[in-house]
């Protein structure tokens, strides 16, 4: 099928072949998407874990994991071109659907409950001191349901107006911060050893692949190499962005790793006393805090989007995966446990489940059987 | 064919024996005639000189038809005929001179409306230093008329509508041909005729009929008051609903930015508007956030603030018997019913109330200790922030309600998610094809720069996206 | 989703988020810390907190307390301390910790757990050593500053970077002291009383104090060696800070020189044969001389070669200085463990590489 598949177009003949308009986005908005996937939670806690098993070569290890998350974006991003997982179903079946994608559900579930444990530490912490963790969960699960409930549009473009807030970081930092950062403090490379490196690897796994939600998508584009190029090519920034984020806290922190609970809202101060408008890391924490709230959101919303061609009530699954996501600070009730449950062997059967399913769901797209003349999309 | 006498007596029912219904029967020759008409809403001496004396002078020698009273009342502009009585009580009730021939087929009416109307004038809303000073009137003709006198090419199209079992009450839609697309206005004509209503009094009563969601906080209608400001919106593309007995113009689609657009953007510099719309942005910004950062920083996240700021805030407050909320919203609702009392006020007193309320009785308050000094200053900073958009200033009060709420119970992190969740509901509605935060999300980066600063004439190449097919505004020739 | 089933499911979410909010606590009813000084007592530990306290509301200056707590812990001597206040302490806006002498004498990493688990206050809070008790310091009235809290942080943070004085934070010295070479130090805080109050002058209300930044403590990882003197201040701040302010005096040719310090900063490499090369690159204005007669001429902003030698010599051996007086009691001050281990990597064997390592100065001057 070559051509643009339209925003509009009219659906086809056969029952159950049409493609939902609702889950389309263009290019750069599934870019952007993608780069939240790929960072918001690799910047928060990550940096210390990894620091602690790799030392100074924790972003060598960001390096092997960001490169890692790329080469699933490949198919990923494929089966998005292809007309989205939704497209099994109506190619194959909903038995094939549900065999290929409840697995990355699962996953989903899984990571949500830990992220949001992440969110409800660090705002424990660091913005409060007398709000539990359960009620911090099930505030943070109401609002990312609503967010959900929005849709995919609602949260990409949420997603274009957050982005207003990261060069403020820059611009506040800069102009009252003073960042002191040593970077010999990552000298020699590969000290370590490749046991330090993997092991580091090792540590990071549960929080790598994330991409999973796209899955769900449609992306809207003329040609697909169009579309691919666009994506990869902002994922490579963010591949840059990530390492040099990983660089720059051994280059502060050096060996004190354990003094960063969140390693953004720490770099993001700038290393400097209450200046003339106060704290300096606001812009950081309120930056982080919002594509947290938004990748949460997008993987509530994928668990709906998953269930609507199964069971046809999208939203109200979404309202449903919430109050389960609600549950994180009654079972998790501190970043400790969230951090134990995350290094057990759950970060193996997620990083498998992730590749196989994202594999066998693009080699299905790709081997899919022709279409009829009925079932061609007008452009 | 009319028989005369029982006419008048089912005229008069009609009428339900209404005071300011004038019946007066003339003679021509031997024929009898009955003029029908609304005391005040036609003009005497033009129907006395051009209708009257030409029938009398006729002396019955013209045939009680069109053709034959289009011979008689050469100067009258425009003459109808009525097939039904119902017909003719609704021209008469309009303000036609309604005239009734023994033995006639028909009803004829004649236009000779002269009812009083509020003279052109600039109105309050959109005063301009620069730029037409012309603003729209309760009388729908003199609007179209206005709106005509900018389209030369005969391409703006009024379509009619009327609305309301009782007050029959005149809708025009307006759009440009070539330019407005045709499901769009059948879109507007479809929801305009899906309902019987008594009557419509004012075109905000139609806003409702007209939105996707009524009851929701946003805006999904424009409106203006001026003309030229309807002139380019009906060039962008967008429909216009004219309704008589309204000074206000509907628009639609409507985007959140152009409530961001003023009238005189239009006509001042390009550089001197960014930085007027730069500062609007950032106006509306801190209108609806401060009060709740304040109240969230201090309630919660204290590190925030600067430490001179804290010293500043625990020397205004101590002795303050409320907490931050109620203190903030004390004030919020003491701002709020200080506007609606200066609104309403008559123009004599409004001045003293404004400063009654708003300088002593603040002053008073603070040196009573009710309310801290920072308070007041935070609301009436939020204040005039949220009157840099004057049509959205009950949309960003509401919002800015909830978010002090918010951000009393849950701090910083309760605003930026209430903030974020508040983009998105926004960001999702896509209202007759137009995405409602268009051209910031979804980015259109050729509107961008119009939305944010200001793109020279000579630069507006294109339509807004999604409103109009016919895309391109501008080419050059040369 | 039918409208009413949406309104009621957005009435719900607005009121768990109105209704699982945390009790607020707000400003007023805190009591605000704006700096902890942390002595060894009986008990464990003896804290004395800088409490603002509300003053005037047309004032935009602060009064303030001091009130001490003792406790085993820090933590514990802090909750004592609330509980003889009366309200919850908070600690948003502690920018000054300052360490009794004691203290660093025997503990002063373990008494840093605390803070460094406190995520605002190791990265906001500047740290500093007392001469005497932390105390002290704190209950002092500085003669520029309301408060001796907000003295230290604007003389070691604000106002500019001084060869004599340099602020460090919690962050910099947990840093430091998770570094392979161990090699810390602190600003050693002392106080003077002004002439007016020494001499029985009214001053007012109660005596004026200055406070002196001009030695340091040394520490090899968590245990205090010496104190260097001010030349060993100067030497470590030329190395670790960039300095923007001050000045250097030296005497050449039979004349005094003085030259303001627009900035001096310094790079350190490192080579196999355990030489550390620090390039310091200084740009200076040359002020004032004192000779026997005054004469200003153009080009005397550019002073001949003998006396930018002798600018190079102090500011050299200012740095050598440091280097060898800290070295003798087995201090890497200057962090050459990290360098040589960056330089060779997994060849590099300590063994006693600080006796071998020669350091290499070279000064660079820019008389602007």
């Amino acid at each position: 099928m070559s051509g643009r598949a339209s925003l509009t177009a009219s659906r086809v003949t056969r029952k159950g072949t049409a493609f939902p308009e609702k889950k389309v986005i263009s290019p750069g908005q599934y870019a952007l998407l993608a780069a939240v996937l790929i960072s918001v939670f690799k910047l928060s806690v990550l940096p210390s874990v990894v620091s602690e098993y790799a030392g100074r070569d924790a972003w060598m290890c960001a390096v092997i994991i960001i490169a890692s998350e790329l080469m699933v974006l490949v198919p990923i991003s494929n089966i998005s071109l292809s007309g989205g997982v939704e497209a099994i179903r109506e190619k194959y079946g909903k038995v094939t659907y549900m065999v290929v994608t409840a697995p990355v559900i699962v996953v989903t579930v899984i990571k949500t409950l830990i992220y949001i444990a992440e969110v409800n530490s660090f705002c424990s912490s660091y913005l409060f001191y007398n709000v539990s963790t359960e009620k911090l969960g099930i505030i943070i699960a109401v609002a990312a349901a609503f967010i959900a409930s929005t849709g995919i549009k609602g949260i990409a473009r949420s997603a274009i107006i957050a982005i207003g807030t990261l060069p403020l970081i820059f611009i506040i930092g800069l102009a009252f911060g003073e960042p002191s950062a040593e970077f010999s403090r990552l000298l020699p490379i590969g000290a370590g050893g490749l046991k330090a490196l993997f092991g580091g690897v090792d540590k990071a796994l549960f929080f790598a692949f994330d991409l999973t939600p796209l899955m769900f998508i449609r992306q809207e584009s003329k040609e697909k190499r169009e579309g691919r190029s666009v994506i990869f090519l902002v994922q490579g920034g963010v591949f840059a962005a990530i390492v040099f984020f990983f660089a720059a806290f051994t280059a502060v922190f050096g060996g004190a790793y354990y003094l960063s609970q969140h390693a953004m809202a720490a770099l993001g101060s700038f290393n400097v006393v209450n200046t003339e408008i106060g704290a300096v890391d606001w812009p950081a924490v309120v930056s982080w805090l919002t594509f947290a709230a938004i990748q949460i959101a997008l993987q509530i919303w994928s668990v709906g989007c998953w269930a609507e061609p199964l069971f046809g009530k999208g939203k109200a699954v979404s309202v449903l995966a919430g109050a389960i996501a609600a549950t994180s600070g009654f079972i998790f009730q501190n970043i400790e446990k969230a951090m134990i449950f995350a290094q057990s062997a759950v970060k193996y059967v997620t990083f498998g489940a992730v590749i196989i399913s994202s594999s066998v769901a693009a080699l299905l797209l790709k081997f899919k059987p022709k279409l009829s003349s009925e079932e061609k999309i007008d452009a | 064919m009319l028989e005369l006498s029982r006419e008048e007596r089912a005229l008069k029912g009609a009428f339900h024996n209404s005071d300011d219904i004038v019946f007066r029967e003339v003679f021509s020759g031997m024929t009898r005639t009955l003029f029908v008409f609304s005391d005040g809403m036609i003009d005497v001496k033009d129907a006395d000189i051009g209708v009257v004396k030409p029938l009398c002078s006729a002396n019955g020698a013209f045939t009680p038809d069109l053709d034959g009273l289009k011979a008689v009342f050469t100067t009258v502009q425009k003459l109808d005929e009525c097939r039904s009585r119902s017909e003719f009580v609704e021209k008469v009730a309009r303000g036609a001179l309604g005239l009734v021939i023994d033995g006639a087929e028909s009803y004829f009416v004649l236009n000779l409306h002269c009812y009083p109307t509020r003279s052109i004038q600039e109105p309050p809303t959109s005063a301009v230093v620069k730029g037409p000073r012309e603003g729209f009137t309760e009388d729908f003709k003199a609007n179209m008329v206005m709106l005509r006198r900018r389209f030369g090419s005969g391409k703006l199209v009024f379509k009619p509508l009327v609305i309301g079992r009782v007050t029959k009450t005149q809708i025009r839609i307006c759009y440009v041909k070539g330019i407005t697309d045709m499901r769009l206005v059948d879109k507007i004509v479809s929801r305009l005729t899906a309902f019987e209503i008594d009557g419509v009094v004012d075109s905000s009563e139609l806003v409702a009929f007209l939105e996707e969601r009524p009851y929701s906080a946003f805006k999904q209608v424009g409106s203006t008051e001026k003309p030229d400001i309807l002139t380019q919106k009906l060039l962008d593309g967008r429909v216009g609903i004219i309704v008589d007995g309204s000074p206000m113009v509907l628009t639609l689609p409507f985007m959140l930015v152009e409530d961001f657009h003023d009238s005189e953007d239009y006509y001042r510099r390009p550089v001197r508007t960014a930085l007027i719309r730069i500062m609007r942005l950032l106006g509306v910004f801190f209108a609806v956030l401060l009060p709740s950062v304040y109240v969230a920083l201090t309630s919660y996240q204290y590190q925030f603030l600067p430490v001179e700021l804290m010293v500043t805030i625990l020397n205004a407050t101590q002795g303050i018997p409320f907490s931050p909320i109620v203190e903030m919203l004390i004030a919020l609702v003491f701002f709020e019913v200080l506007g609606e009392a200066s609104v309403r006020m008559p123009r004599y007193f409004g001045m003293a109330i404004s400063v009654v309320g708003g300088i002593i009785l603040g002053e008073t308050a603070v040196s009573a200790g009710v309310m801290s000094s920072l308070t007041v200053l935070i609301v009436a900073m939020s204040g005039i922030g949220l009157f840099a958009i004057p049509d959205e200033v009950g949309t960003f009060a509401v919002i800015r309600i909830a978010l002090v709420l918010v951000g009393a119970t849950l701090g910083l992190f309760g605003v930026v998610l209430a903030s974020v969740a508040l983009i998105a509901r926004m960001a999702s509605l896509n209202l007759n094809g137009v995405d409602y935060l268009a051209p910031f999300a979804p980015v259109v980066a050729g509107e961008l720069p119009d939305a944010v600063t200001k793109l020279s004439k000579k630069d507006s190449f294109f339509r807004t996206r999604g409103i109009s097919k016919n895309k391109r505004r501008l080419k050059y020739v040369r | 989703m039918r409208r009413g089933y949406k309104w009621a499911a957005f009435a719900l979410a607005f009121i768990l988020f109105l209704v699982l909010g945390g009790e607020s606590v707000p400003l007023t009813d805190r009591a605000v810390v704006t700096g902890i000084g942390i002595d060894l007592s009986e008990e464990g530990y003896r804290v004395s907190a800088e409490i603002v306290m509300p003053t005037d509301s047309e004032s935009k200056n602060a009064g303030y307390i001091i009130a001490t707590g003792e406790g085993e812990s820090l933590s514990e001597a802090l909750m004592s301390l609330s509980v003889a206040a009366g309200r919850q302490l908070s600690l948003s806006h502690c920018n000054a910790v300052v360490l009794g002498f004691e203290l660093m004498r025997h503990d002063a990493v373990t008494a840093l757990d605390y803070v460094a688990r406190n995520a605002y206050l190791s990265e906001n809070a500047v740290l500093v050593g007392a001469e005497g008790r932390a105390e002290e310091v704190l209950s002092s009235k500085p003669a520029f500053s309301e408060t001796g809290s907000f003295f230290l942080q604007s003389a070691l943070t604000e106002y500019g970077y001084y060869p004599e004085r340099t602020g460090r934070n919690v962050k910099d010295f947990l840093i430091a002291y998770n570094t392979a070479s161990k090699g810390n130090w602190l600003s050693l805080t002392r106080i003077t009383e002004t002439q007016s109050a020494e001499n029985g002058e009214d001053s007012g209300g109660s005596p004026e104090y200055l406070l002196s930044f001009a030695e340091t403590a040394v520490f090899d990882g968590e245990d205090y060696v010496m104190k260097l003197p001010e030349r060993g201040t100067r030497g470590i701040n030329y190395v670790e800070s960039r300095l923007e302010e001050g000045s250097i005096t030296v005497s050449a040719e039979g004349k005094t020189y003085t030259a303001f310090i627009e900035n001096i900063k310094t790079r350190k490499s490192f080579s196999k044969d355990l030489t550390a090369t620090f390039k310091t690159t200084a740009k200076l204005v040359l002020k004032e001389t004192d000779g026997d007669a005054v004469s200003v001429r153009p080009d005397d902003a550019e002073p001949d070669a003998g006396v930018q030698h002798a600018f190079s010599e102090s500011i050299a051996g200012d740095i050598r200085f440091a280097f060898e007086e800290t070295k003798q009691y087995g201090v890497d001050i200057f962090g050459l463990y990290e360098g040589f281990y960056a330089a060779e990597g997994k060849n590099f064997k300590p063994g006693n590489y600080l006796d071998g390592a020669k350091l290499k100065i070279e000064v660079e001057l820019d008389f602007v």
